[in-house]
């Protein structure tokens, strides 16, 4: 079983249960590494060094604010501490080995987002909050951990992402690691995470994919997991990091699509996609999705960010991001609806600002 | 087995003339289009295993070609258009081309195969469609006689099994004959016809205008001389009726 090391300033209850809840899911060890008031750089770094270096962990969790107001607070923090050791391994004289993120929102917010350069410091955010999904972020960061292992040894792309003929696609996507002499784990970690996992295009994410098919997960139930799984299976995303991260070509869906059907995905309504569905696979129970409020297109393709349901991307309303997209990469948007209804506010969810003129007009016509 | 070099060169020049569209297209339009199908195409133009196949299975080293999927560009025009209840618009190109390379920049007609469909989608308070394709006429095709490449509207082209055809009367709309379109050439069609603001941008670029001028000699040079040489003799002095363009606009 994949061991973390786990470092924080705090080591009250709240530590002690979440050290439990991933320890009690089995899939992954956390262990906290005992820390002094004030500790020293040098003798934290020595530390994690030799915990890693021993085979005894494989990979680190690391609370952001180690300088907060824990009984043990030190006087950096994690973004300086993940440097070091980042700048270490990547001179090759450490192995490389995953670095987790672990902090409040609030704290993010506070400190981390208006620092967009630490962004690439860590492969991965676990959030605290009150109840966390630790079945869920253990299975990403056991995924992490056995990622990094398979990364070891020199692999070809195509057997990193998982795909014989990664050399047909968008040359753009994958030309970082043509054009860089040295690659180290890490850069795939990154990359794969932020740039494939995150991102719409290549790869896209399940709800997409029913999206696409014009399926209503919910309603369709087991339904929809038996059409996944025979007919779409050659789709699944293989590569690095799969176990943690379910992710399927968006190439290769529209291509089984149009084998099946002889027919194009995109301009069908999701009745009709569903139809063709049910009648090549004989998996009666599929729903086919049908329009958030204020919509009218079930050419599903895409989906409301907000209410996470289908969206005709025509429909909908591009989504400011933090981050300026690759030219590959497809917008996330927002439904009418969940914008007047303010959902998915909370999350960060806000509309371009190029589409405020837009939303202004519409609303007009609503009054 | 790989493609020969000669061939593989040629590939190679056509893939880069794609990509500097693909540039300008980022440089010109970020955030309205997106580049990947075109990427896409190039990734095949420059894999020496891939030789693209014919209708007929037929695949050889000195055919050529590529397919782009599903190009979207906004349309600009909505203002214009009927039912007035539609707000937002895009068109979206599928293509597919399949030549010979031993054709290329001759006065022989360089194409083999060419589908060039474009869906057009409206949305209102509900969906429209509408659509055209220019294609390359396969003998065989169809019963009534027709030009080569032609530009045919298509009342279904969503092709679903019932479509809502209101009072329409549906039947093979004429084939009317059309100049042949790639990628390149396209481009130029679609941004005049429904996007005249990237149309304008674009023609104030002179990479964009060489791009335009190369393809129209290799691929409307063969096609307008053969109509041209249909009233012989074919005297250069006695036009008057110039420049091409003031004929049709994409004459750039």
């Amino acid at each position: 079983m994949k061991k973390y090391l786990y470092i924080d300033d705090e080591n009250d209850d709240s530590i002690e249960s979440l050290i439990r809840g991933f320890n009690d899911c089995n899939i992954i060890k956390v262990e906290r590494l005992p820390l002094e008031r004030g500790m020293d750089f040098s003798k934290l770094k020595d530390s994690i060094i030799e915990k890693i270096n021993s085979g005894e962990f494989d990979g680190l969790l690391i609370d952001l604010r180690l300088d907060g107001e824990g009984p043990d607070r030190l006087d950096y923090s994690a973004i300086s501490m993940t440097s070091e050791l980042r700048a270490i391994t990547a001179r090759g004289d450490l192995q490389s080995f995953p670095i987790i993120l672990c902090s409040t929102i609030e704290k993010i917010k506070e400190t981390y987002n208006s620092d967009k350069t630490s962004h690439d410091l860590f492969d991965y955010t676990f959030r605290k909050s009150s109840t966390p999904n630790f079945e869920k972020f253990s299975k990403k960061l056991n995924s992490l951990a056995l990622g990094y292992d398979f990364l070891k040894e020199g692999k070809s792309l195509e057997d990193v992402f998982g795909r014989k003929d990664l050399g047909l696609l968008d040359s753009r996507i994958f030309e970082r690691f043509h054009s860089q002499k040295v690659t180290v784990p890490y850069d795939y970690a990154h990359f794969s995470i932020k740039t494939l996992f995150h991102c719409t295009n290549p790869l896209i994410k399940e709800k997409v994919f029913a999206a696409r098919l014009g399926v209503d997960i919910e309603k369709s139930g087991e339904s929809w997991v038996q059409l996944r799984d025979s007919l779409f299976n050659e789709a699944k995303y293989t590569g690095i990091f799969n176990n943690g991260w379910d992710r399927w070509w968006a190439d290769s869906v529209n291509n089984i699509f149009k084998d099946l059907s002889e027919k194009k995905l995109n301009f069908l309504p999701a009745e009709e996609r569903v139809d063709i569905l049910k009648q090549v696979s004989k998996i009666e129970n599929l729903i086919p999705a049908t329009p958030i409020r204020h919509n009218v297109s079930s050419e599903f393709w895409t989906i409301c960010e907000g209410h996470k349901k289908p969206l005709d991307p025509l429909e909908g309303f591009k989504i400011r991001t933090s981050h300026d997209l690759k030219p590959w990469q497809e917008s996330k948007y927002l439904s009418l609806d969940a914008i007047l209804e303010r959902i998915g506010i909370d999350r960060g969810l806000e509309p371009h600002y190029s589409e405020l003129g837009r939303i202004e007009e519409i609303k007009k016509t609503l009054k | 087995m790989a493609v020969g070099s000669r061939f593989m060169h040629f590939r190679n020049e056509r893939a880069r003339e794609l990509g500097l569209m693909a540039d300008l297209l980022d440089k010109y339009l970020s955030g309205e289009v997106s580049t990947y199908p075109i990427h896409n195409a190039i990734a095949h133009l420059r894999d020496n295993t891939t030789i693209p196949q014919l209708k007929n299975q037929q695949a050889n080293d000195n055919i050529w070609g590529y397919d782009i999927e599903d190009f979207e560009i906004p349309i600009e025009t909505i203002k214009h258009v009927k039912p007035n209840d539609i707000t937002k618009g895009s068109a979206s190109l599928t293509l597919k081309i399949r030549a010979d390379i031993n054709k290329w920049n001759s006065f022989e007609d360089p194409l083999i195969e060419l589908g060039f469909n474009v869906v057009i989608k409206g949305i209102g308070t509900k969906v429209y469609h509408f659509g055209f394709h220019i294609d390359k006429h396969i003998a065989g095709d169809a019963a009534e006689p027709h030009p080569i490449y032609h530009l045919q509207y298509n009342l279904n082209p969503t092709k679903l099994d019932e479509p809502d055809l209101g009072a329409l009367f549906y039947i093979d709309t004429p084939r009317i004959m059309h100049k042949p379109l790639d990628f390149i050439l396209g481009i130029t069609f679609l941004t005049c016809n429904f996007y005249p603001t990237a149309f304008e941008v674009l023609c104030n670029d002179n990479v964009f205008n060489k791009l335009n001028k190369q393809y129209q000699e290799s691929i409307w040079k063969p096609y307008f001389h053969t109509l041209a040489n249909h009233w012989k003799p074919f005297e250069q002095k006695s036009i008057v009726w110039t420049p091409a363009n003031s004929i049709c606009p994409i004459f750039l």
